[in-house]
């Protein structure tokens, strides 16, 4: 008995392997054929569905042309302001967003219902709509040219998606646990640091990297934004290089946006982690 | 108490939400040439739209047709793959990382150009459909069906949906399944009595989620099929774009913006209405 | 309490959002500074001028170039660079303008200088400026970048499609370069007799890529069918009649096999389009100012000698009339600090050996007599796009009318031209819409 429960056990689980694994590739495929085509002269890539190049074709000179993006800095430079306005977008949004959506779905209130509605109603909208309106505003402002310009909204938990997020999967946790924290004596803050925080930090983590990740690929606002040459960010900088009045060399496009991708890969890989520890607490209902 | 910790909030969303939205409306009542004098027209640019304007209605139609495809698929296909990857697998963070890649490419040049290959004529795509005996189809050609190209390209980036799922799913105590286990649930069973209603909250945000993302698409339509053949893909957020910068037609483009909310917001409000009735929160 | 306290809150911001309008609306209508133009070039004094443009990594170097060597020949200027990629720019220019912080000299788009103001000059008058010597350009050129009166820009050289042809395909299979369309489909029967419809080897006699390509393409064809050019005054010259002969004949060309059909294409709508590279097409229709990336990239650049410029083709073998259009311009802001300065930089860019030699072809043949004199000296001007302009000088030419590539009007042709090569309309109704869709839209534009 035991022993048919353990063989189908195998062979469920060599199934399940094989089927991820097949998957996986056809996802991954893209990514493949991405790096694989920054060895290969244009022609060998239109209509080419091979990872790899040509024998005898192989253009090992796009990685380095990529490294040295453009004639006065480095990939990395770009890379670096691209940091230098995420990583506080990032850490505001995550504080700031957590803190709203705790209020909000934690805490009775006049308006309550009002402001979740405002913060539905605000996802909605698309950006286009906001674009204009607020680039008068932060002219005026004196916020041209500038990174906070691309992170300050963060500060005032600007991110409708993080909050409703964060509030839903907080309404996952049942309120037992703050009366249980109110009666030891904890205020506000402390329910929401030491009791909340813990049980959803794979969902706080999720909110960092999806910040992070979307704030990379983010082109609209750096180009409004940000006018000086050696302040534009890597998003911008990599799209100078389809411009259509010189020649497109397209492998050096796909070398670049590989060197791009790594760090975002590595900082998603790492992250994950994290999401092993969050199933060991899950909110001491055992 | 609750309104200080609140209030980094409420000045966020009277400078950076409100404001904008009221001049926003307020050039939607404007005959605007983005760089010309304005000009107070009342609704008379909302009446063009919904009267007037084909391109609107072409619009208006592959818009919709790619939300209430793809949401659907986008929600099913990233639940069903978070809970495969929710076992304590080997190697299941390269697993993780690998399912997650096409988000992070996202609207990738060597995507779009490699989208446009697996969809021609002699592509992958269509040979795979010989294989079954199907015609080959002119994908990016063909206005019938040029947004499933945009669709299934969409259902391949599930990556945040799934991640969102995956959090959700660890945070299920293990303790229900082993009590569902030992009164003889078979795992299906305990997917559909103990996993699902569990998540439902999340089921519903990542619904409205993928709902209000697939609204406002606009780098793959931009960067893939441009918008055709036919405008078959001219999603409304690539035809308020062009109004507002190609056209010039500001006010134009406010009143666009102004009729996508309201379609978003209905819609959105049909799936908030109907989640009382399959939403269940613990709290 | 809960309704006041919202109700206040909404006065508050509707005050701020009004306010704020109302301040952001103080521009347009006369030219900046009623007579101030700022500081007199070459008097030493402290100036920052911005400058802005979009390109690709060899024309922002070149451009820097050139700005520093200004700074260098003009004590107290300074200049500080705006550039980028050209996907978003206009957007990025727009949004400048729109908040009254738009650099003090733009490399501006053809269409840009009609379309963004709608008919009036949303830029500074050249006129007014005495450091550009506009003397040095032709006046029908000039014209082009003429809005309400004023001289909105300066275009750096103007540029029309000529058609690149692969001579070696036509003499593989023993043919000349047709002249006519009627040789044309004869050429094809030759040429294309192993095409299928998805077939992925088909050879064609010539290839219209892009969207912009078939329009300019069609709109070509109606001059030479009638002799009269898109519009005059804001009135479309053609008929129905003319226009559906037109569309036929063009439709005729792929139903004939010489040109793909709209299936057939490929999506690759640039250089890098396999059927030209691998040399599966005759001819293509392009830029002359920027043939070089299309030699470049047909079988990897290194068979430029098989390429050629060929004579027009035209229904009946005579000679048409060209279009031509700036291929770029530069401007000067409304609300620069400086105009004149602004101006003599713009007059240093084009007549300066040093400047125009460190520009290189990054910006393609000038126009300008000076420029072009220093471009030809310095034996910049060289190859197919040499020859691709010498052939459109022999021909007569005529400048595109300033709203041909208006968004709004160049939209509704695209739309038509679309659906008539999809199927979705045959060429009767085409050519109504094609006709009444731009008429709407000149309308707009001309009252």
């Amino acid at each position: 008995m035991e022993n048919q429960e353990y063989q189908k056990f195998s062979l469920n689980a060599v199934i399940r392997y094989v089927l991820l694994i097949a998957v996986g590739i056809i996802l991954i495929y893209p990514l493949l054929w991405m790096i694989g085509s920054s060895f290969k002269e244009n022609m060998d890539i239109f209509g080419n569905f091979s990872i790899f190049p040509p024998s005898g074709r192989v253009m090992t000179s796009n990685f380095s042309s990529a490294w040295n993006l453009t004639s006065k800095h480095s990939i990395w430079f770009y890379f670096g302001n691209t940091l230098k306005f995420l990583i506080p977008k990032t850490f505001f949004t995550v504080i700031s967003c957590t803190l709203t959506a705790y209020v909000i779905a934690r805490k009775k209130f006049r308006g309550q219902k009002f402001v979740f509605t405002a913060v539905i109603v605000t996802l909605l909208m698309p950006e286009l709509a906001f674009r204009i309106p607020l680039y008068t505003l932060f002219t005026k402002a004196g916020l041209v040219n500038t990174y906070a310009s691309l992170f300050i909204q963060d500060i005032f938990a600007s991110s409708s998606f993080f909050i409703f997020m964060i509030i839903q999967f907080m309404r996952t946790i049942p309120k037992q646990l703050d009366e249980a924290a109110v009666i030891d004596g904890c205020n506000d803050l402390q329910i929401l640091t030491k009791i909340i925080v813990p049980v959803i930090k794979p969902i706080i983590i999720t909110v960092g990297l999806l910040c992070f990740m979307w704030g990379m690929n983010d082109f609209q606002g750096p180009l409004i934004y940000l006018t000086e040459p050696d302040k534009i960010t890597l998003s911008m900088a990599l799209k100078q290089l389809l411009d259509g009045d010189a020649q497109i060399v397209y492998g050096k496009i796909f070398a670049a946006s590989c060197l791009a991708l790594m760090p975002m890969i590595a900082l998603f890989f790492a992250g994950s982690r994290y999401f092993v520890d969050g199933v060991a607490n899950t909110g001491g209902k055992e | 108490m609750p309104y200080i910790m609140l209030a980094p909030w409420i000045i966020g969303f009277l400078i950076f939400k409100l404001y904008p939205i009221i001049v926003s409306f307020y050039y939607s009542m404007l005959e605007y040439p983005i760089l010309g004098e304005p000009e107070f027209v009342g609704l008379q640019n909302y009446a063009e739209i919904l009267t007037k304007d084909q391109t609107f209605m072409k619009s208006l139609v592959a818009t919709l047709k790619y939300v209430l495809i793809g949401t659907p698929a986008v929600v099913i296909v990233a639940f069903f793959v978070a809970f495969i990857l929710n076992f304590k697998l080997k190697g299941v963070n390269f697993f993780r990382t690998a399912y997650y890649i096409p988000s992070i490419l996202g609207g990738n040049v060597a995507v779009s150009i490699l989208w446009t290959m697996l969809f021609s004529v002699n592509g992958p795509i269509n040979i795979v459909l010989g294989v079954f005996g199907i015609e080959p189809v002119y994908w990016t050609t063909d206005p019938r069906f040029a947004v499933f190209t945009l669709i299934i390209l969409k259902t391949w980036q599930f990556g945040s949906t799934m991640l969102i799922f995956l959090s959700a799913l660890q945070g299920v105590s293990k303790s229900l399944y082993e009590a569902a286990s030992l009164d003889g649930a078979t795992k299906i069973r305990q997917l559909f009595s103990v996993t699902l209603p569990l998540v439902t909250p999340v089921v519903l945000f990542n619904a409205v989620n993928v709902l209000v993302k697939a609204f406002q698409e606009f780098n793959s339509a931009y960067l893939i099929t441009k918008g055709g053949p036919n405008k078959t893909t001219y999603f409304l957020n690539l035809y308020i774009y062009d109004s507002a910068f190609k056209e010039g037609n500001y006010g134009y483009a406010s009143a666009l913006t102004w009729i996508l909310l309201l379609i978003i917001g209905i819609l959105t409000l049909i799936l908030f209405k109907s989640s009382d009735k399959w939403v269940y929160y613990n709290d | 309490m809960k309704k006041r306290v919202i109700a206040k809150i909404l006065a508050c911001t509707l005050t701020l959002a009004a306010v704020l309008t109302a301040c952001g609306k103080s521009d347009s209508g006369s030219n900046g500074g009623s007579g101030s133009t700022g500081a007199e070039p070459g008097s030493g004094e402290e100036v920052t001028l911005t400058f802005s443009w979009w390109g690709s990594e060899e024309r922002h170097e070149a451009m820097e170039q050139v700005a520093k060597l200004y700074e260098e020949a003009n004590e107290g200027v300074t200049i500080k660079v705006e550039y980028g990629a050209w996907d978003g720019w206009q957007q990025k220019v727009l949004t400048q303008m729109k908040g009254q912080t738009e650099p003090d000299i733009m490399q501006v788009n053809y269409n840009w200088v009609h379309s963004f103001g709608k008919g009036s000059n949303v830029f500074y008058d050249l006129n007014e400026l005495s450091s550009l010597d506009l003397s040095n350009w032709d006046a029908d050129y000039l014209k082009a970048m003429e809005v309400d009166g004023q001289q909105a820009a300066v275009p750096h050289g103007m540029t029309g499609r000529v058609q690149a042809y692969n001579a070696a395909l036509f003499e593989e299979y023993g043919l000349e370069f047709p002249t006519t369309y009627d040789e044309v489909k004869a050429a094809a029967e030759i040429i294309g007799a192993d095409n299928t419809p998805t077939g992925a080897d088909n050879k064609y006699v010539l290839m219209t890529i892009g969207k912009e390509c078939p329009d300019l393409y069609i709109a070509q064809m109606l001059y030479n069918h009638t002799g009269k050019p898109m519009q005059t005054d804001g009135k479309i010259n053609y008929t129905e009649a003319e226009v559906k002969e037109v569309l036929d004949l063009y439709m005729s060309l792929s139903e004939s096999g010489a040109m793909p059909t709209f299936q057939q294409e490929d999506p690759i709508d640039n250089e890098s389009n396999p059927v030209w590279t691998s040399g599966r097409t005759g001819a293509i229709y392009e830029w002359a100012g920027t043939l070089n990336k299309y030699t470049a990239a047909y079988k990897g650049g290194d068979a430029v000698d098989e390429l050629a410029i060929a004579p027009y083709i035209t229904e009946d073998g005579s000679a048409p009339n060209v279009y031509v259009k700036p291929n770029l311009g530069y401007a000067v802001s409304k609300n620069s600090k400086n105009p004149e300065v602004a101006a003599d930089f713009i007059n240093f860019m084009f007549t300066d050996e040093e400047a125009v030699k460190a520009l290189g072809t990054n910006l393609g043949i000038s126009s300008n007599k000076v420029t072009n004199e220093i471009q030809v000296k310095e034996g910049m001007i060289e190859g197919k796009v040499k020859e691709a302009y010498e052939v459109l000088d022999s021909y007569e030419q005529t400048v595109i009318d300033p709203y041909f590539e208006d968004e709004n009007v160049r939209g509704q042709r695209y739309i038509v031209i679309e659906a008539l090569r999809t199927g979705s309309v045959d060429s009767t109704e085409a050519a109504a819409e094609y006709i009444s869709k731009q008429q709407e839209e000149l309308d707009k534009l001309y009252d």
